[in-house]
C-alpha cells in the first residue's frame, strides 16, 4: 500500500479547488441567514480540525475543546465589546489566551494519558459554563453577552453587505489556519507527532522531546480552537454559556470521528454535522424535543460511522471512489 | 583456558577515552527486583561489540539504561562525556541511536518518512518555520529526503520508499528500523536483536551495510553494540563481547576469550560456543 510522503504532498487536488471556488461564490448566492449558518460551519470545522491535530495526529485525548472554543468566543467578544479593540486584535487575543490555556491543559498530559486525561478535560468542559456564569458582571452571566454592532462589518470600499464580509473573513481565517495545521502535520513536526502517537519511547529514542512536544501541540490545538470560537462569536455577535456545555465538547469529538480524525476535509464534514443536524431535527421533529432528538441523531450517526467507516466518512468515500475507479479501469482493459 | 576480564564493580577506567561507551556500576530495580546490579564495562571505540546473556540477563534493560529510557544508578559515558544526567532525547542528540527488539515504526507514514525521522537530531527547523513552510523547513526536508533515499538504496529497500510499513514483512521492518537508526549518524548504535526474523546471511549483510554507511558518513567513528542470541553471528562480527547473567556482569573480552571462559560456558553457552570458538 503506497502513501505520499509528508514532504511530497504539495499539489492541490481538484476537489479542493472546486471547494474553494464554491466557497468564494457562496456569499453571492445565499441569504444572510444561510451565510451565518455557513460561517458557523467553517468556524466549527476549524475547531474540529484543531481537535484532529491533537487526537488524530498526536494521539492525545481532549474532551474539553468546547470549553476552549467558548473561552476564545468570550475573549473575542469581550475584547471588542469591553476593550473596544478592532476584530483582528480580538482574534489574535483569543488565539494567544487559548494558546496559554492549552499549555496549562497539556500539563496533566505529561503525567496521565488515556482515560485519566479524558476525565480531566471533561471536568474542564463541565466547569467552563459554570465559571462563565459566575462572573456575571463581565460575561453577562446566564444571559450571555451581545455586541451592539456587528464587529465584522464590511468597509465601504468592498461594496459587500456585512453578512457577506463576515462570511468571507471567517472563510479566509479558517482557510489560513487549516493550511497552517496541515503544514504542522508534515515535515519534522509532523513526523514527531506521529512518533509521539505511535510510541513515546521510540519518539524520545529518536531525539523527540516528547514533553515539550505534548505541551506545544496542546497549546497550538487550543489556540486554534479559541480562534475558531472567537470567529464564530464575532460573526454571531453573541455568546451565551449554554452554547459551550460538556455536550458541545462531546459533539466536537463526535464530529471529529465522523469526518475522520486525520482528515482536514473531514473537519468540514464535522462542522456541517454539528451545525445542520440539530436544524434538520428541528425541521423534521419540531417542538421542544428537537434538541434531544439531535443528541439521539448525533449518537446514531456516530455509531454508524464507527461501525462502517472507522476512519471517518471522507476516507470511506475516498476508498469507495478509488475502488470504483479501479473497477472501471479493469473493465476498460478487459 | 583463562578467564575473561571480570569488571563487575571497578574504579573508573583511566583509558576510558578509548571507549565509545563506558558503563559504570549501573544498577536498576523494578518493584524490589534487581534487574541490573553494579554492571560496569567499556565498549572499545569502532566496529561491532556484542552484549550476550541468557533470557532475563538484563541485556535490553541495559540498553534502556544506556539510551536513557530508564533512570538508573551509576554512570554512562559516551566517548568520555558523562551523559548520565541527560534524558533520552538529549542522549539521542549526543549520538546514541537504537533499535528495539520488535521494530517500532510509524505505520501511518511511508517508509521514507520513517527513515527521515532518524535525522531529526540533525535538524533545527521549529514550529514557526513548519507552520509557514519556510525556507529552512524546505531545505532541511530536501536534505533529509535525499539522505534517506540514499540509505534506503544502500539497504536494498529503495522500492519501499512510498510504502506504509504496516504491511511489510518483519525482515523489511527490521531493515527500515536499522536504516532509521543509521540516519542519525550515531556515535553509538544500539541494535537489539537485529538478526531476529532474518537468516544468517541477511543479518550479517544488514550489519555490514549499517557499519559501512556509518563509516562512510564522515561523521567520526561509529560503534555498534548489539544484543544477539545468534552466537555464530556474534562470534563472526564482534570484536568485543560482554556477557551478562542475572543482572550482573559475568565477563568481557574478545570472542575467543569469551568462548573459552568456563563461567560463560557454565552459565550460558554450553558446547555451542566451544564449537564456534574453536
Amino acid at each position: 500500500m503506497s502513501a505520499p510522503t509528508t514532504a511530497s504532498r504539495r499539489s492541490l487536488p481538484w476537489p479542493w479547488i472546486a471547494a474553494v471556488v464554491w466557497a468564494l461564490a457562496v456569499p453571492f448566492l445565499f441569504s444572510d441567514y444561510d451565510l451565518l449558518q455557513l460561517s458557523r460551519v467553517w468556524s466549527v470545522a476549524l475547531a474540529v480540525a484543531s481537535l484532529n491535530l491533537l487526537s488524530g495526529y498526536a494521539g492525545q485525548v481532549s474532551a474539553g475543546h468546547g470549553a476552549l472554543f467558548g473561552l476564545g468566543a468570550y475573549t473575542g467578544v469581550l475584547l471588542v465589546g469591553e476593550g473596544g479593540m478592532p476584530w483582528p486584535v480580538a482574534l489574535l487575543g483569543a488565539l494567544v489566551l487559548c494558546l496559554g490555556a492549552g499549555a496549562l491543559l497539556g500539563l496533566p498530559a505529561l503525567r496521565v494519558d488515556g482515560l485519566g486525561l479524558g476525565l480531566i478535560t471533561i471536568a474542564v468542559a463541565a466547569l467552563f459554563p459554570l465559571v462563565v456564569t459566575r462572573f456575571e458582571s463581565l460575561t453577562g452571566g446566564a444571559v450571555g453577552y451581545a455586541l451592539g454592532a456587528p464587529p465584522l462589518s464590511a468597509p465601504g470600499w468592498t461594496g459587500l453587505a456585512d453578512a457577506q464580509f463576515a462570511y468571507l473573513v471567517v472563510l479566509a481565517v479558517c482557510g489560513v489556519a487549516v493550511l497552517g495545521l496541515r503544514n504542522l502535520t508534515r515535515g519534522r513536526f509532523g513526523r514527531s507527532l506521529e512518533a509521539l502517537r505511535t510510541s513515546s519511547l521510540m519518539a524520545v529514542s529518536n531525539g523527540v522531546e516528547t514533553r515539550r512536544l505534548t505541551l506545544t501541540v496542546f497549546a497550538l490545538s487550543a489556540g486554534v480552537a479559541g480562534l475558531a470560537g472567537a470567529l464564530n462569536a464575532l460573526a454571531l455577535t453573541l455568546v451565551t454559556p449554554d452554547t459551550f456545555t460538556l455536550a458541545f465538547s462531546l459533539t466536537l469529538l463526535a464530529a471529529s470521528v465522523v469526518g475522520g480524525t486525520r482528515s482536514w476535509a473531514g473537519a468540514i464534514v464535522g462542522g456541517a454535522f454539528v451545525t445542520y443536524l440539530p436544524q434538520l431535527m428541528s425541521d423534521n421533529m419540531g417542538g421542544g424535543s428537537s434538541g434531544q432528538w439531535a443528541q439521539v441523531a448525533y449518537a446514531a450517526v456516530l455509531l454508524l460511522v464507527l461501525y462502517f467507516a472507522p476512519r471517518g466518512v471522507v476516507t470511506f468515500v475516498r476508498a469507495g471512489l478509488a475502488r470504483l475507479g479501479a473497477r472501471r479501469t479493469r473493465e476498460k482493459t478487459a | 583456558m583463562k578467564p575473561a576480564t571480570d569488571s563487575g564493580s571497578r574504579p573508573p577506567d583511566p583509558s576510558f577515552s578509548r571507549h565509545a561507551l563506558e558503563v559504570r556500576d549501573v544498577g536498576v530495580s523494578f518493584q524490589g527486583v534487581r534487574a541490573l546490579d553494579e554492571v560496569g564495562f567499556g565498549v572499545p571505540s569502532g566496529g561491532v561489540s556484542a552484549l550476550i546473556g541468557p533470557n532475563g540477563a538484563g541485556k535490553t534493560t541495559l540498553f534502556n539504561c544506556v539510551s536513557g529510557l530508564y533512570r538508573h544508578e551509576g554512570g554512562v559515558l559516551l566517548d568520555g562525556e558523562d551523559v548520565t544526567g541527560l534524558g533520552p532525547h538529549a542522549r539521542a542528540a549526543r549520538g546514541i541511536a537504537r533499535t528495539f527488539q520488535t521494530p517500532v515504526l510509524l505505520d501511518e507514514l511511508p517508509v521514507l518518512d520513517n527513515v527521515m525521522l532518524g535525522g531529526h537530531t540533525r535538524t533545527r527547523s521549529g514550529v514557526l518555520a513548519t507552520l509557514v513552510a519556510g525556507g529552512l523547513f524546505r531545505s532541511e526536508e530536501r536534505r533529509l529526503r535525499n539522505e534517506a533515499s540514499r540509505l534506503l538504496d544502500a539497504f536494498g529497500i529503495a522500492h519501499l520508499a512510498g510504502t506504509v510499513p504496516g504491511s511489510l514483512p518483519h525482515g523489511d521492518r527490521r531493515r527500515v528500523e536499522v536504516a532509521r537508526a543509521v540516519m542519525a549518524r550515531p556515535r553509538l548504535l544500539l541494535l537489539d536483536e537485529p538478526a531476529a526474523g532474518l537468516d544468517a546471511d541477511e543479518a550479517r549483510e544488514l550489519l555490514e551495510t549499517a557499519m559501512a554507511v556509518c563509516d562512510g558518513a564522515g561523521e567520526g567513528t561509529t560503534t555498534a553494540l548489539l544484543v544477539e542470541h545468534d552466537m555464530e553471528l556474534v562470534m563472526s562480527v564482534a570484536r568485543h563481547v560482554i556477557v551478562l547473567d542475572a543482572g550482573k556482569l559475568l565477563a568481557t573480552g574478545t570472542p575467543e576469550e569469551i568462548a573459552e571462559d568456563p563461567r560463560v560456558i557454565a552459565a550460558y553457552l554450553g558446547t555451542e560456543i566451544e564449537e564456534v570458538g574453536r
